[in-house]
C-alpha cells in the first residue's frame, strides 16, 4: 500500500472509530448507570450527557443484588440460567447433528419431506405454543424445574437446518472412502462430519447458548419459585407498580451481560469467521 | 452401501451392516423428531381444536361451548388484528432496509479496511451480544420524555425543537421500536455481508476500473449483483424473525400507543394470557401460521426466481 | 476422539441428572406453600415471618414470589395446571372471579376470629363472594386514591384546600385549577394520573373508575350486570372526554416522563392522582409542601375506590396448616409494623386508630376518611375481562381515540364475555 492509500485508510480508520463508539453508546449507559448508587440520581442524569459518565463510581448496586443480604437471589438466578444454558447447548449440539446428518447421509424414503417440515416448524412463534405447551408441561409433571426449560428447545428447526447446510458442504468421497474401510453409519458422523464442522459447532452452541440466556416468557410462566428461575424473569422484578429500581435494574442487567461478553471476547474471531462461512454455504 | 462385492459370505455381512446401519440413523433421528413432535407440533396441533371453542384460561362451572368459526370470524372482523398485521408488515419493510442498509454499508467499509479491522468489526458487533430484554430497558431511557438523551440531543442540535414523545405518540413509537430492534439485530447480518463481499472476486473490480467505472458504478454493477445469494439469506431469515416481533413491543410499548406498535404474536398473547380467552388466541396463532407461512412461500418463489 | 465424546456423555448424562433431581423439590408432611407479590421490603416481611413460623412450629413454608407485573400470568399458569400455593395473595377485585371458579375456598373457620373482628367495614367488603355472603380471603391492608398537590403551587394560584373529605372541590373547581395551574412557569403538567404505571396494570380501572360513579355513570349496572347503558352511558362519556381534553392540552404527564413528578428535582408536575401509597414516596422531598386533597365531586358526590391484596386460600390445600399461618402473619406486630412503615392503608381497626400517618389530620387523615366514600370495583366473576377492557379503552381515549366508539367496543367485549358464561350463574344477566 503505499503511503496515499495508507493515510486514506487511517482516515477511513478513524471515521469508522468515531461512528462505532456513537453506535455503541448505549451501552455505555448501561454500564456507567450501573455503577451509580441512587437511582434517582440515575434518572435525573439519564436525560443528559451526564448518563455516559460516572463521577462517583461504586460498587455498590452489585453487592446489593448478589450479596446475601439481597432480598432478590441474583447469584441463584445467574447460576440457574447457566445450568439451563449447559444443559441446552449440549443437548442441542447432540440432536441437532445428529438429526442433520442422519437426514442428510441416511437411507429413509421420506428425508426430503420430512426437512421441508421441519423447516415448516420455524414459522411457528414460540409465544404461540406456550400456552398449550404449559398444559402439557404440567400434564407430564414437569413444571418449575430445570428439564422444562431445557428438553423443548433441544430440537431446534433453525439449527437441525444449519446443520444440514455444513453437512451438504463436506464431499461426499471424504465419506464414501470411510465406508469403504469398514466404517458404519455413526463411525463416519462422529469421526468425520463432527470434527470436520467444529465451526459450525462452535456457531450453533454459540447461538443457541445466546437464545437460551435470553429466554424470557416461557421461563416465566413456568416457574414457580427462585429455585429454578433463571435471570431474566429476575430482571422483571426489578420493574415494580410505583417505582422502577433503576440501580439495581441496570446492575442486574450488567450482570447479565457479562458472561457473554466474556465469551464473546474469547470466541469472537471464530465465532464471526463461522458465521461468515455459513453464510456462504448457506 | 457397497453391494457390487458378490458371495453369500460378503452378502451376510453387508445385510447385517445394513441392519445395523438403519437402526442408527433411526436411532440419529429419533430424539429431534421425538422432541418436534412433543414439544412443536403436539401444542401446535392442540390449538386447532381449541381455536373453535370460548374456552377460558381458568376453569369453570360453565363449561366451554364449541362455537365454530366464531373466533376466527371476531378476529378477521377486528380492526386491532389488522392493525397488527399492517405493523408487522410496515415493521418487516422498514426494518429491512435499515437493519440490513446500514448492516452492508458498515461492511462494505470494513471489508476494504486495513488498519483496525479487526477491533473495529469486533466493536460493531457488540450490540448483537445485548439480550433483547436489557436492549428495551437501555432504549426505554433514551426515548424518555421530554428528558431523554434523544431528545437532549435533538434539542441541542435544534435550537427549536420541542421533545418528542418517541414511544407515546402514534407516528412514531413504531419507527422507535424499528431502530432500537436495528441496532440489536445489525451485527448478524454485517458479518454475514462481510463474508459475502469477500467472496466477489476482485478480478471483477480490476475488469470494471479498467472500463473507467467509477465507484458507485462499480457497487452497482459489481458489488451488488455478486451479494444475490447473500441478500436472499439475509432478507428471508430477517423477514421471518419481523413477522414474529414480540419482546420489545410488550416491554415496552404494550402493543400501543393505540395499537401503533401491536403485532401478530402479542395481539395473540394479549387475547390468551391477559383477557384469559384461550380458545380466541389459538384461532389467532393459526392465522398467523398460516400468513407467515405464505409470506415465506412467496418470497421464496419471487427469491428463487433472481437468483437465476 | 472417543475419550472427548465419553467425557461429554458424561457431562451430558450429569446435567440431565442434576436437572432431573435439583429441579424438583417435595414437600415435607407438615409444610405450605404460599405465593405472593410485593416490593422487596415487603417480601422480606414475608420471609421473615415465614421463618419465624417456622420455628415456632415446625412448619415449612415454600415462599413462591411473582413480581407484582406478572402476577396475574403466574397465577393463572398456576391454576391451568392444577399447580395452585396453598395459600395465594390476590388483588381484591379478582376475588368473585377466583371463588366462583371454584379455586378459593371459604376461611373464616380457620382464621383466628380476633382478626375477623378487627377488619374494617371497607376490609370486610374486599373479602366477602355476593353469592353467599362468605369470606373468601382475609387481608390486613386496603387502600384508596386521592389527589396530591404542591401546597406552594395551590397557593400561586389561590386554590382553596380542603380540609375534609365534605369540602372536596367540585369538578368544575378542579378543572378550573388545572387551567390556572398550566399557566405557571414552573409547572409543566398541572396533572400526574400515574401513566408511567403501564397500560397493562390494574391501575387504569383502580384509579378512574370512581370517576365515572362520581358523574352518575359507571362500568357496569350492578343489578342486571349489563355493562351497555352504564359504560357508555352519557355520564361515562362525559367523564372520558374530559380526561381525553386535559390530555390533549398537555395537562397530563405522558407516560414516558416516569412516575414522580410531583416530587423530583424539577416539580415539574402540580398535582397527582394516586394511590394512598404515593405519599411515603412524595414526603421525603416535598415534605410540608405536600398536601393531601379528596378526590374531586363531579356531581353525585366523592366516590373512591378500595380493595388492595389479601389472602386467600386454595381448594386443595391443608385448610387447617394454611389458616394457621394467615393468623399468625396477621397477628405479627412486626409483620404489620412494616407495612405501617411503607405507609400502606390500615385495613385493620386497631390499626387505624394508632396509624401516625392516617391518624395525623396534617398528613393523610382525608385518605382515611375517604373509607366512608368507597365503592369496590365491580365483585363479579366477568371481572378480569371487565378490567382488560375498561383500561384498554381509558388508555386509548387518553390517547385521542373517539371516545363513544372506544367506550361501544368495550362494552361489547364486556357483555360479550358475560353471555358466553350464560351470566356466570348465579350471578345472572
Amino acid at each position: 500500500m503505499n503511503k496515499q492509500q495508507k493515510r486514506l485508510d487511517l482516515v477511513k480508520a478513524v471515521i469508522l472509530l468515531i461512528v462505532a463508539i456513537v453506535v455503541i453508546a448505549p451501552l455505555a449507559l448501561l454500564f456507567a448507570s450501573s455503577l451509580k448508587d441512587d437511582r434517582f440520581q440515575i434518572t435525573a442524569e439519564l436525560g443528559s450527557i451526564r448518563a455516559f459518565f460516572v463521577t462517583q463510581p461504586t460498587l455498590n448496586n452489585f453487592v446489593e443484588i448478589l450479596g446475601p443480604e439481597t432480598i432478590t437471589p441474583v447469584a441463584r438466578f445467574f447460576l440457574n440460567s447457566v445450568i439451563i444454558l449447559m444443559g441446552t447447548v449440549i443437548g442441542t449440539i447432540f440432536v441437532s447433528t445428529m438429526a442433520a446428518y442422519a437426514i442428510l447421509r441416511g437411507k429413509f424414503r421420506f428425508r426430503g419431506a420430512l426437512l421441508m417440515g421441519i423447516i415448516a416448524l420455524y414459522i411457528i412463534p414460540a409465544e404461540a405454543i406456550m400456552l398449550p405447551m404449559l398444559f402439557l408441561s404440567i400434564k407430564l409433571k414437569l413444571a418449575d424445574t430445570y428439564v422444562i426449560q431445557i428438553v423443548p428447545f433441544i430440537a431446534s428447526p433453525i439449527y437441525i437446518f444449519l446443520f444440514y447446510q455444513f453437512f451438504k458442504a463436506v464431499p461426499i468421497s471424504i465419506g464414501e472412502s470411510a465406508q469403504i474401510e469398514g466404517a458404519d453409519f455413526w463411525r463416519i458422523y462422529r469421526s468425520i462430519y463432527l470434527p470436520l464442522n467444529v465451526p459450525a459447532v462452535v456457531t450453533v452452541a454459540i447461538l443457541q447458548g445466546m437464545e437460551s440466556w435470553n429466554q424470557y416468557l416461557w421461563p416465566l410462566l413456568i416457574t414457580r419459585t427462585e429455585r429454578v428461575r433463571p435471570l431474566t424473569v429476575a430482571i422483571a422484578s426489578f420493574f415494580s407498580i410505583s417505582d422502577i429500581y433503576w440501580d439495581r435494574l441496570f446492575a442486574a442487567s450488567v450482570v447479565m451481560m457479562i458472561p457473554l461478553l466474556l465469551l464473546y471476547l474469547v470466541f469472537q474471531r471464530y465465532f464471526i469467521a463461522s458465521i461468515a462461512s455459513s453464510a456462504v454455504k448457506g | 452401501m457397497i453391494r457390487t462385492i458378490v458371495g453369500s459370505d460378503m452378502e451376510v455381512r453387508i445385510k447385517s451392516y445394513d441392519m445395523r446401519e438403519t437402526v442408527q440413523e433411526i436411532l440419529m433421528l429419533l430424539p429431534a423428531i421425538l422432541l418436534l413432535a412433543l414439544f412443536i407440533i403436539t401444542p401446535f396441533v392442540m390449538s386447532i381444536p381449541l381455536s373453535f371453542t370460548n374456552e377460558k384460561l381458568l376453569p369453570s362451572p360453565v363449561p366451554a361451548k364449541t362455537i365454530g368459526l366464531r373466533n376466527y370470524l371476531q378476529i378477521l372482523t377486528d380492526k386491532e388484528f389488522w392493525k397488527a398485521l399492517r405493523n408487522v408488515f410496515l415493521f418487516t419493510i422498514m426494518v429491512l432496509p435499515v437493519q440490513c442498509g446500514f448492516a452492508l454499508l458498515i461492511a462494505f467499509f470494513l471489508n476494504r479496511q486495513k488498519i483496525l479491522k479487526s477491533p473495529l468489526r469486533a466493536i460493531y458487533f457488540l450490540p448483537f451480544v445485548t439480550p433483547m430484554v436489557i436492549v428495551t430497558v437501555i432504549w426505554a431511557s433514551i426515548y424518555q420524555y421530554p428528558t431523554g438523551i434523544l431528545n437532549a440531543l435533538f434539542t441541542a442540535v435544534f435550537r427549536s425543537f420541542t421533545p418528542i414523545n418517541w414511544l407515546g405518540e402514534t407516528r412514531t413509537a413504531l419507527t422507535a421500536i424499528v431502530f432500537l430492534s436495528a441496532w440489536q439485530a445489525y451485527g448478524f447480518q454485517m458479518v454475514v455481508y462481510l463474508a459475502g463481499l469477500q467472496d466477489i472476486p476482485e478480478e471483477l473490480y480490476e475488469a470494471a476500473s479498467v472500463d473507467g467505472a467509477s465507484g458507485w458504478r462499480k457497487f452497482w454493477n459489481v458489488t451488488w449483483p455478486g451479494l444475490t445469494n447473500t441478500n436472499i439469506l439475509v432478507i428471508t431469515v430477517t423477514t421471518i424473525q419481523a413477522l414474529k416481533l414480540f419482546t420489545q413491543v410488550n416491554i415496552l410499548t404494550h402493543g400501543g400507543p393505540l395499537g401503533a406498535t401491536n403485532t401478530l404474536v402479542h395481539y395473540t398473547y394479549e387475547a390468551g394470557f391477559i383477557a384469559q380467552k384461550i380458545g380466541y388466541a389459538s384461532a389467532s396463532s393459526i392465522l398467523m401460521f398460516l400468513l407467515v407461512l405464505g409470506v415465506v412461500l412467496l418470497q421464496r418463489f419471487f427469491l428463487r426466481r433472481s437468483e437465476d | 476422539m472417543k475419550k472427548r465424546i465419553s467425557v461429554m456423555f458424561l457431562v451430558l448424562l450429569l446435567s440431565c441428572t442434576t436437572a432431573f433431581t435439583a429441579g424438583k423439590g417435595e414437600l415435607k408432611e407438615e409444610a405450605i406453600s404460599f405465593m405472593y407479590q410485593g416490593i422487596d421490603i415487603h417480601q422480606a416481611a414475608y420471609k421473615d415471618v415465614a421463618e419465624k413460623f417456622t420455628a415456632e412450629t415446625g412448619i415449612e413454608v415454600e415462599l413462591r414470589y411473582a413480581p407484582h407485573d406478572v402476577y396475574h400470568e403466574q397465577l393463572a399458569g398456576a391454576i391451568a395446571g392444577n399447580d395452585v400455593a396453598d395459600i395465594i395473595q390476590l388483588d381484591g377485585p379478582f376475588l368473585s372471579n377466583l371463588a366462583w371458579s371454584g379455586v378459593i375456598v371459604p376461611l373464616e373457620e380457620y382464621i383466628d376470629p380476633a382478626i375477623i373482628a378487627d377488619m374494617t367495614a371497607s376490609n370486610k367488603a374486599q373479602c366477602t363472594y355476593p353469592i353467599d355472603g362468605e369470606m373468601y380471603a382475609i387481608g390486613h391492608i386496603d387502600s384508596t386514591v386521592l389527589l396530591y398537590a404542591n401546597k406552594s403551587y395551590l397557593k400561586k394560584i389561590g386554590a382553596r384546600i380542603p380540609k375534609s373529605v365534605e369540602e372536596a372541590w367540585t369538578i368544575e373547581e378542579f378543572e378550573g385549577y388545572l387551567a390556572k395551574l398550566a399557566e405557571l412557569p414552573e409547572v409543566q403538567y398541572p396533572l400526574d394520573i400515574m401513566r408511567a404505571y403501564g397500560v397493562k396494570s390494574e391501575w387504569g380501572t383502580y384509579g378512574f373508575y370512581t370517576a365515572f360513579l362520581s358523574n352518575g355513570g359507571g362500568i357496569i349496572d350492578r343489578k342486571t350486570w349489563r355493562a351497555n347503558g352504564m359504560l357508555n352511558s352519557p355520564e361515562s362519556v362525559e367523564v372520558a372526554e374530559k380526561f381525553q381534553t386535559w390530555a390533549k392540552n398537555g395537562w397530563i404527564v405522558p407516560a414516558s416522563a416516569g412516575a414522580n413528578l410531583l416530587f423530583n428535582e424539577d416539580r415539574a408536575a402540580a398535582m397527582a392522582w394516586c394511590g394512598n401509597w404515593f405519599w411515603a414516596q412524595a414526603y421525603p422531598t416535598l415534605g410540608d409542601d405536600l398536601v393531601a386533597v379528596p378526590l374531586p365531586d363531579w356531581g353525585k358526590g366523592v366516590k373512591s375506590p378500595n380493595a388492595s391484596w389479601i389472602f386467600a386460600i386454595s381448594k386443595d390445600a391443608n385448610k387447617e396448616l394454611a389458616g394457621k399461618f394467615i393468623s399468625f402473619m396477621l397477628t405479627d406486630k412486626a409483620f404489620l409494623d412494616v407495612w405501617k412503615s411503607t405507609g400502606d392503608y390500615p385495613g385493620l381497626k386497631s390499626w387505624v386508630s394508632t396509624d401516625p400517618l392516617y391518624g395525623n389530620p396534617e398528613k393523610m387523615l382525608i385518605a382515611a376518611q375517604q373509607a366512608d366514600t368507597a365503592i369496590p370495583r365491580p365483585p363479579h366473576p366477568a371481572y378480569p375481562t371487565i378490567t382488560s377492557a375498561f383500561m384498554k379503552a381509558y388508555a386509548n381515549i387518553l390517547d385521542g381515540a373517539d371516545v363513544k366508539a372506544t367506550l361501544d367496543a368495550a362494552v361489547e367485549e364486556i357483555d360479550q364475555d358475560i353471555d358466553d358464561h350464560d351470566g356466570y350463574p348465579p350471578f345472572g344477566g
